[in-house]
């Protein structure tokens, strides 16, 4: 079930907002939170809600492990089987036909002629979430960062939470166990307006922009090998913000929605393309990814505590996972690397990076990320030399990739502002007090995306495919 | 630089004091302050008033927003009301056919109103124009632009010379009203081979298939520019539960049925419309061959087999909504006696017969709906007529046009 959707808003949000604040006590709410995560998630394929109740269930019974026993090897026994147990089905669902093909690739490339099966493996919708969200509590848990819940229904709707169950943000549990303990006293109105309000703002970013740049990107990107360098450089330039309001959008929708049920989940963009540097970027994008990589990955490795060389290697290493995690392809591991490499030169010339102009740095950085985001896009690896030798090889080709170019500009010019000079979601809404004239352009740009969506239809998130 | 925003506070929304969060609004609600003094009936008011503005606001940014998207995506003026029978047809006095350069949605007309790429009025020397005369089924439905079956017949084709596919069909018109469109225009572009696909369900309805009516006047049942657009798209997205669908269709044929003698229903195949269906078929056949092009007949197929399989009970209480005056097996029945008088007249004239009421009816898959192709049908069906026809006619009305007719018999 998508946020954007007609099911999801006129009928699954409104039953689950009434029933829940219907119900008194924090318990009732857990299991309806938990029924209704599932609902929301079994819409796309009941089947795997095997899955997800697995995980939670092997997940919550570490945590009544760690409350248990004290003594070490049993503890990191639950730390352990647990971590393993949610890596093996990731890594099954996920990357077992990626190691099958790599494996027969360099079979082939020694000489060997390997004969290799195609494993026929659907993998479930946000997997790659929630058993983040299951490892980050488990591994919480055993470092004591968190006291795990020993009711079954609160973790289990902290993990099936459906405003963040498909595409994130990667909530810890430690950033909402305050407010899913308060659940039963939770004041149903005093957030109510500023939920509509983050909700309405990421439906804007998702339906109006990113649907919109989706419709020139996706058929240029189709065709790309017949693209000219300035037909590849818009199609890029166009899922540089495609994938940005999209995946923004989402997230600001996650948090209207985690508002509605008094939740408040933390902040997962805060205007990338502002950043001046590539650490700036990693703390602005994606930012409960970069978080959960720096504190569970990074850090345990050693960060920046033992010298240059190994910290460069940390980041390196860090960023690959951070690529892998995205997606079974080279490409993405790639894309990974390369951000490692920029944040690795980064802080080897962070003076001399430094020095320079606000507005050189920003726009420096934001070319840099564009570079990164078309290996990201390309669905092979010759796709993506191909995008990047007509990117920075002159090449002639088709010069416009659609018809339709004034609604691109436009939209390229909406999106340019938003993004890099205007306020983000956040932003917005910091010291905020609602007007009840602010009610109109909410209810415009509301009326705006409903319009759109009836007559395009509901697009899927980008990031639902990790 | 930005300054990150962590959230309100980490304090619970519950233990904060609420004089923050208050606004105006509650006082509109009529909970505190700026209002109190205000009978509680203005309240109310005000209140309904706020809301109702805030509803409207709504409702005319999705107008606005509609038009404009369409404006966008389609070209459709932003005052302009779209409507399938007005924006694909043309009522002049020629008759009903397709509109040139006419759009509505997916759905593109060339500039002589077919549903083709774009072409000449005569076929280039040593081309084979095929014209497609039938009704929605052939216009496309289901099919993703250039799925119809027409547009897969002739990539079809295209390892057999040079062909040339001209979609001629408009949804909705009967036997008798192909003759006419054909003597009246789709003639005039020389075709040498004319695929004929009849609904025979249009021979079922209230009153039987008539000759085209006087043209009217575009503007005078033009609706006015303010008809809202929302509903139209309100309608699309609006997908009933099977329930309510099947009661909404029960409704619909009760309605229609309400207040007429028993006598009324077509309980069996209604003998003189399937006669009046085979008159005008034969009727068009020699309209084609006055042409001197050569007229292939093509069985209509359906979603059904005979008798139906029980889940199908739903799409064919659906498909009665279009014929309420016949019951499901009168439908079906009908269905299989034109096809079997198809094939009669085929043989008799020594037409051509493309026989998809056996190669495709029963299979679900192939249908999007009762009668209407889903991409993979059209493609059997094109692939089905490009089979036949290579076999039969094209060779023939290549080397001689005038002698393909001939070929067939």
């Amino acid at each position: 079930m998508l946020f954007n959707s007609f099911v999801f808003l006129c009928l699954f949000l409104p039953v689950t907002y009434v029933v829940f604040w219907a119900l008194r006590t924090a318990s009732a709410r857990y299991v309806w939170l938990t029924i209704t995560g599932y609902v929301f998630y079994g819409y796309w394929d009941a089947r795997f809600c095997l899955l997800m109740a697995f995980s939670t269930t092997v997940s919550y019974l570490a945590g009544r492990g760690f409350l248990r026993w004290t003594d070490a090897r049993r503890r990191r026994l639950c730390l352990v089987l647990p971590i393993v147990t949610d890596l093996s089905l990731l890594a099954f669902f996920k990357y077992a036909n990626f190691a099958v093909e790599t494996g027969a690739g360099i079979a082939r490339l020694l000489g060997v002629a390997a004969q290799v099966p195609h494993f026929n493996i659907v993998l479930p919708v946000g997997i790659s979430f929630y058993t983040f969200h299951t490892i980050t509590y488990i591994v919480d848990g055993y470092r004591g960062v968190i006291r795990p819940t020993k009711n079954f229904f609160e973790f289990s709707a902290y993990v099936s939470l459906f405003s963040q169950l498909v595409a994130g943000p990667i909530v810890r549990f430690r950033q909402i166990e305050q407010d899913l303990e308060n659940l039963g006293h939770a004041d149903r109105t005093r957030w109510l307006r500023t939920g509509i309000s983050f909700f309405v703002i990421g439906l804007v970013e998702k339906v109006l922009v990113a649907d919109t740049f989706a419709a020139f990107v996706d058929p240029a990107f189709a065709r790309y090998a017949t693209l000219s360098t300035l037909g590849t450089w818009a199609a890029v330039l166009g899922y540089t913000f495609q994938v940005y309001f999209d995946f923004s959008g989402y997230s600001d929708m996650a948090v209207g929605l985690g508002y509605l049920f008094g939740l408040r989940i933390p902040q997962n963009f805060n205007s990338p393309y502002k950043a001046l540097d590539p650490s700036d970027v990693w703390r602005r994008w994606h930012i409960s990814l970069s978080s959960c990589l720096r504190d569970y990955l990074y850090i345990p490795l050693g960060g920046s505590r033992h010298g240059e060389w190994r910290t460069y290697r940390n980041l390196m290493l860090t960023m690959l996972l951070g690529g892998l995690w995205h997606g079974a392809s080279w490409t993405y591991i790639i894309w990974g690397g390369y951000h490692g490499a920029l944040l690795a030169l980064y802080r080897r010339f962070a003076p001399q990076w430094d020095a320079l102009s606000a507005r050189v740095r920003q726009g420096a950085m934001f070319l840099l990320f564009v570079v990164g985001l078309a290996v990201f896009r390309a669905r092979s690896f010759e796709m993506a030399t191909s995008l990047l030798r007509t990117m920075f090889a002159p090449t002639h080709g088709d010069r416009l990739m659609f018809s339709g170019s004034g609604v691109f500009l436009v939209t390229l010019a909406i999106a340019v502002w938003w993004s890099m000079v205007g306020p983000n979601a956040f932003e917005y809404h910091a010291g905020w007090r609602w007007r009840p004239r602010y009610a109109f352009p909410l209810a415009a740009a509301l009326g705006a995306c409903l319009a759109v969506m009836a007559g395009a239809g509901s697009s899927p998130f980008l990031y639902y495919q990790f | 630089m930005t300054t990150v925003y962590t959230g309100p506070g980490r304090k619970h929304p519950a233990t904060v004091a609420s004089s923050g969060g208050r606004s105006r609004s509650a006082g509109l609600a009529g909970k505190s302050g700026l209002m109190d003094d205000i009978p509680r009936w203005s309240r109310g008011v005000r209140r309904a008033a706020y809301w109702t503005a805030v509803g409207a606001t709504c409702l005319l940014a999705a107008e606005a927003t509609a038009r404009l998207d369409d404006r966008v995506r389609q070209g459709i003026p932003l005052l302009h009301v779209p409507d399938p029978a007005r924006d694909l047809v043309l009522r002049d006095s020629l008759g009903p056919r397709g509109r040139p350069n006419g759009r509505y949605k997916k759905w593109r007309l060339n500039r002589f109103g077919f549903r083709s790429a774009d072409m000449t009025l005569v076929p280039a020397p040593g081309c084979t124009r095929i014209a497609v005369l039938g009704a929605s089924e052939t216009l496309g439905a289901y099919e993703a632009d250039g799925q119809e079956y027409p547009s897969q017949l002739e990539d079809s084709l295209r390892g057999s010379g040079c062909v040339e596919v001209v979609n001629a069909a408009i949804a909705g018109i009967s036997l008798r009203r192909l003759t006419h469109l054909w003597n009246t225009w789709v003639a005039r572009f020389q075709p040498s081979v004319v695929l004929v696909y009849p609904s025979p369900t249009l021979y079922l309805s209230e009153n039987p298939p008539a000759d085209p009516p006087a043209p009217r006047s575009a503007m005078e049942d033009d609706p006015p520019w303010w008809t809202p657009r929302l509903l139209e798209r309100a309608h699309e997205v609006l997908h009933y539960p099977a329930l309510i669908q099947r009661r909404r269709v029960a409704r619909a044929v009760a309605r229609a049925v309400a207040g007429r003698d028993s006598s009324w229903l077509f309980r069996s195949v209604p003998a003189d419309r399937l006669n009046q269906y085979v008159a005008d078929l034969d009727s068009l056949v020699s309209a084609i061959r006055a042409r001197g092009a050569t007229p292939v007949l093509v069985t209509h197929a359906m979603r059904f087999t005979v008798p139906p399989d029980p889940s199908d009970a739903d799409v064919l209480n659906s498909w009665r909504q279009f014929t309420p005056r016949a019951t499901t097996d009168a439908i079906l029945a009908f269905e299989e006696a034109a096809a079997d008088a198809t094939r009669m007249l085929g043989a008799r004239r020594g037409v051509l017969v493309v026989d998809a009421a056996s190669a495709l009816s029963g299979h679900r898959e192939y249908f999007g709906d009762f009668v209407h192709f889903t991409n993979r049908g059209a493609g059997v069906m094109a692939g089905l007529i490009a089979d036949r026809l290579r076999h039969a006619v094209l060779r023939s009305s290549q080397a001689s046009p005038a002698e393909s007719a001939d070929a067939v018999q």
